[in-house]
């Protein structure tokens, strides 16, 4: 071989050669040296976690501050960490047979968290030791699951507020969308509804994170620092404890008395309310049917759900407006005596009925014979009450109902919020009648009201006016009867019928007024807020609403025959004979067309210096005194120091 | 004595940065082998320094006593005179078509293919001794036709002579190994005088054959016929784009590149790689090992190596148009083509830009056979080296 051709062929391959290192070492600077940023970012993701770290949520205290009524337990979750490997689906397989579920719900979770990889996904929580435990011994079949202690809600009393407390649960996609610039993640907890969610600011803690490095099994091999959780802050109620459960349980009590022991087996639902006169705080509220909110601290089958959603389990019926019945009466009574058409010891005849534009009954046929003011209230007398409400006129009835918060929404701190409640007024009437009016029937109507508004507008004479109003009126009515407001409208009203309807709460907070002189306070359920640390974040004093225009002479009337209605004689007589203070109440029978009647009562105690009013409402309960009086009794008893034993009340001897 | 003027000849250049590189690759195998966390919690990994688990040295003095038994090899081979090889190579060739066929019939499978004979306690894989084999026969074949090789037909002979192993060792089956005898034989036909035109219009053409093929095979994979499966055609082209399987077969040269895209320019320090430590680079001791010198010693440390590299590669082709006579001269070549091919596939998969196929990293991948292979190779080019032509002036 000739030298020469020799040599140039090595070089030939020695030029190969150093294209071939320069190849490789411009890949590498690339990666190296341009691209490094990238990949070490790329890198960090891989072997850095931040784990965070749950803040256990603000605990919910009585009024005592002390007794827990929402607290926190920590309970074992389970989570799966996204590692990037092939054998995921086994693994989700594996741990779905340990903890009982479908795997398939397992890779939706984690698909669903595709762009943050490295935190790690909650797959379910309030798992049990043995499930633990089982965990543990297959560790090594189940890279990346880790098990972590995290606090759930815990109902130390029992389920005595549920639709005060609310419950929380796992953040929907909405909410998440909503609350995201607050830092909420995927797999927080928020509060749905009640204090829980109307409170959800205060409550939720700050969560902290823990920052580990991990190997690429998901392995925690160090950990590099800790950001320590900082926890809700806690809410101390207005509720009673004692109180509360004697509401609730009352409730429930007579509820099933009425259902097994009488005729009103639909009596199915009912809410009670107590407050505090001087203050507007709840001391009790309660809703029935109700609901256990340990079923969300754990994993919570749909047919579960659903069968609590179809039993309407989460509507707060002290917050939903029933016809009040004759507890209405008091404001016919007010608005009477400050008008000066009542002179309260007046005895009015009464035949059994009376006349509106038509015949309306006294609820007794025979007539309660002569009475005045105080006993009208005390045998809850319709003639009475009817009579003097035509004269009074619906104008001024409906004046003073709003004077003590009827038919309006009063701004209780729950979510969701309150019905307002319906005061009638012929404007009210008619709005809902033209409401309810064919589209065609509405527009002719509008055309009516359009032309008779410049008619009037251009009336010379008074007479003139009052003449095209007269027109207007006929005109209305051809269009439909209802559009108008006629005399036994008005006797519907005072008697607490027809379109009447107010909330528990209403009628709780309008006694309480009667009870403290007028003064209608805001009703609320948390008193103070404080940090962990017990340091007040916010305290809430009480907040006047409206001072009723109404002379503490006439109250004192009203008081007086409400006092008279637990008395020998009176609709609630001896129902709350045990209770070591004279009670003032009031019955109200609501009728419900085609159902039975609706059972409230009103009432406040110690009749003489009051300190608590409640209302209560049993959907059809039948009488107001022994269909909803047993459940005021229970809360007044409560309240003056008794105790439940063996289902009779026993009050401390003096 | 003959052999003293032999071991003065030496080439020590050759021999220093074989050694270097060697002890480069103790210090990477060390730290690819060293565990972070202790297998046994309880128990504290025994630490040399304070940082070098002695459990995991295991792997060092295995391969410390692998480079022993190669050096010892390697003097072997420098005793016997190449120039009496010529006589050896029927039966060599022979041998070796038997080692491939015993391989296929009696052979170990690992990870999909047989590749391993075990002898007693060892294991070893013939085909990589089948590349020093070839490299010694086909450089005798191609030295008896040297000037005879400017057209196809005369070099069909040649093809025939590497294609019949290459067909065993593809029936293993093994890829990359397959196309390091291609290699070889372009290489060794090139300085045979092979016409470099022709050469160039087949690696040429084949390439492009090659890819038209894979190219309709994509296009319409149910009715192309390809003699491959559809995953080594997924493994082979997956580093195009490793993100169509990031978790599965894209996930190698990811986690490859992360580690040598983060070490950046000054690396993150010897035992200090998360990529490493944390094992989210896998085979990281032996295929992938150069993502550990990438990821701990950055680009100062990948170029430091390759620098090493290109010295070995530069001194055989020195060798090579040193060597006394064309026989010499065509196993020298064949050795660099070999050693080439290697380091360009084995550090372009690691960096992304040439298929995973497993071919390990001249004297730096943990492994025996890889070792012994090579400390061979480097004997033949000694040989040749210390029995040159002496320069006359």
């Amino acid at each position: 071989m000739e030298q020469k051709a020799v040599r140039k062929r090595a070089r030939f391959i020695t030029f190969l050669v150093i294209m071939v290192f320069g190849l490789l070492i411009g890949r590498l600077a690339y990666l190296q040296l341009f691209q490094v940023e990238k990949y070490t970012t790329m890198a960090r993701q891989n072997h850095m976690r931040l784990i965070p770290i749950e803040a256990p949520r603000g605990e919910i205290l009585a009024r005592d501050g002390k007794t827990k009524i929402v607290g926190n337990k920590p309970v074992y979750t389970v989570s799966l960490v996204y590692l990037g490997l092939k054998n995921t689906p086994q693994v989700a397989q594996r741990l779905a047979d340990i903890l009982d579920i479908n795997p398939g719900e397992i890779i939706k979770k984690m698909d669903e968290q595709k762009l943050r990889l490295y935190q790690p996904v909650k797959i379910a929580s309030n798992v049990p030791l043995e499930t633990v435990l089982k965990i543990e011994q297959h560790r090594l079949e189940l890279p990346g699951v880790l098990i972590d202690v995290e606090p759930v809600r815990d109902y130390p009393v029992g389920a005595i507020a549920s639709h005060v407390v609310g419950y929380v649960r796992q953040i929907n996609k909405e909410e998440l969308e909503e609350y995201k610039d607050k830092g909420y993640r995927p797999d927080d907890e928020i509060g749905k509804i009640g204090l829980e969610r109307y409170y959800e600011d205060y409550l939720r803690g700050t969560p902290g994170a823990r920052q580990v490095e991990v190997d690429s099994q998901g392995r925690p091999v160090r950990d590099l620092g800790i950001k320590k959780p900082v926890p809700g802050n806690n809410l101390i109620l207005t509720l009673d404890h004692r109180v509360q459960k004697a509401a609730a349980q009352g409730l429930a009590r007579q509820i099933k008395y009425l259902q097994e022991n009488t005729e009103y087996k639909n009596a199915k639902a009912g809410a009670v309310v107590a407050v505090d006169v001087h203050s507007g705080e709840i001391l009790a509220l309660a809703s029935y049917p109700t609901y256990d909110p340990t079923v969300f601290t754990k994993f919570l089958p749909r047919e579960t759900w659903l069968q609590l959603e179809k039993n309407k389990v989460f509507t707060n019926r002290a917050l939903s407006a029933y016809p009040p019945g004759s507890i209405f009466k008091m404001v016919v009574g007010i608005a009477g005596l400050e008008t000066g058409i009542i002179d309260p010891d007046h005895k009015m005849y009464d035949p059994g009925y009376f006349m509106a534009g038509t015949r309306i009954n006294d609820w007794l046929l025979s007539g309660h014979g002569y009475v005045d003011l105080r006993k009208a209230i005390q045998v809850s007398c319709n003639t009475y009450f009817g009579t003097y409400a035509l004269e009074i006129g619906i104008s001024k009835i409906a004046e003073y109902a709003r004077e003590f918060g009827l038919g309006s929404v009063l701004g209780i701190d729950l979510y969701p919020g309150e019905e307002k409640g319906v005061l009638p007024t012929p404007e009210t009437k008619y709005r809902l009648w033209k409401q309810n009016l064919p589209a065609g029937k509405r527009k002719q109507l509008e055309e009516i009201e359009e032309k008779y508004k410049e008619l009037i507008a251009e009336a010379e004479t008074e007479e003139e006016r009052r003449r095209l109003q007269r027109k207007l009126r006929y005109e209305r009515q051809r269009i439909n009867w209802n559009l108008l407001w006629y005399d036994y409208d008005t006797g519907n009203t005072a008697l607490g019928q027809g379109d009447s309807k107010y909330t528990p709460l209403q009628l709780a907070c309008y006694t309480a007024a009667i009870a403290n002189g007028g003064t209608l306070y805001k009703p609320h359920l948390v008193k103070e807020i404080v940090n962990h640390q017990g340091k007040t974040v916010k305290k809430f004093s009480p907040e006047i609403i409206n001072k009723a225009d109404v002379s503490p002479e006439t109250l004192a009337v009203i008081r007086e025959g409400m006092s008279r209605v637990t008395q020998p004689g009176g609709t609630a007589a001896y129902q709350f004979n045990d209770i070591p203070v004279p009670v003032a109440a009031k019955t109200g029978t609501a009728e419900v067309f085609g159902k039975d009647n609706h059972a409230l009562i009103a009432a406040f105690a110690p009749a003489d210096d009051p300190e608590i009013a409640v209302a209560v409402v049993v959907e059809h309960g039948g009488h107001g005194g022994s269909g909803a009086g047993p459940v005021a009794h229970d809360v007044l008893a409560a309240y003056f120091g008794g105790e439940l034993v063996d289902g009779k009340w026993v009050f401390p001897s003096e | 004595m003959v052999s003293r003027r032999i071991w003065r000849n030496l080439d020590y250049i050759l021999l220093i940065t074989v050694l270097l590189v060697v002890l480069f690759s103790l210090v990477a195998i060390a730290s690819a082998t060293h565990v972070t966390t202790p297998v046994d919690v309880d128990q504290e990994a025994p630490l040399l320094f304070g940082v070098i688990n002695l459990n995991a040295l295991d792997f060092v003095i295995k391969q410390l006593i692998w480079t022993f038994i190669g050096l010892a090899v390697m003097s072997l081979i420098v005793m016997f005179n190449y120039e009496d090889w010529p006589k050896y190579t029927r039966t060599l060739y022979i041998i070796n078509l038997l080692m491939l066929l015993a391989v296929i019939f009696i052979g170990r499978a690992a990870l999909g293919a047989q590749r391993w004979i075990a002898i007693g306690p060892f294991v070893f894989q013939p085909s990589e001794f089948a590349k020093i084999i070839i490299i010694i026969t086909f450089a005798n074949f191609l030295a008896h036709r040297s000037g005879r090789l400017n057209t196809i037909k005369e070099l069909l002979p040649a093809f025939a002579f590497i294609g019949l192993p290459v067909l065993l060792i593809l029936m293993q089956p093994d890829l990359g190994t397959s196309l390091v005898f291609f290699a070889i034989m372009f290489g060794m036909l090139y300085m045979a005088g092979a016409n470099p035109k022709l050469l160039g219009g087949i690696i040429g053409g084949g390439g492009l054959i090659c890819f038209s093929w894979l190219y309709a095979y994509f296009k319409n994979p149910d009715k192309v016929w390809v003699p491959l499966h559809d995953y080594q055609i997924d493994r082979l082209t997956i580093f195009l784009d490793p993100f169509r399987d990031p978790l599965g077969d894209g996930y190698h040269i990811i986690q490859s590149q992360i580690a040598i895209g983060s070490g950046g320019l000054y690396g993150k320090g010897i035992f200090n790689g998360s990529q490493n430590q944390l094992n989210f680079l896998p085979e990281q001791h032996t295929d992938f090992i150069f993502s550990v010198v990438g990821e701990e010693l950055g680009f100062i440390g990948t170029v430091l190596l390759l620098a090493l590299f290109f010295i070995i590669v530069y001194r055989g082709i020195v060798i090579s148009y040193r060597a006394k006579d064309t026989f010499g001269s065509l196993l020298a070549t064949g050795v660099v083509s070999m050693q080439v091919f290697h380091i360009l596939v084995n550090v372009g998969m690691t960096v992304g830009i040439m298929p995973v196929t497993g071919l390990p990293l001249p004297f730096f991948s943990y492994g025996g056979s890889s070792m012994l292979t090579n400390m061979i190779a480097i004997g033949v080019l000694q040989n040749v080296y210390s029995r040159r032509k002496k320069l006359v002036f």
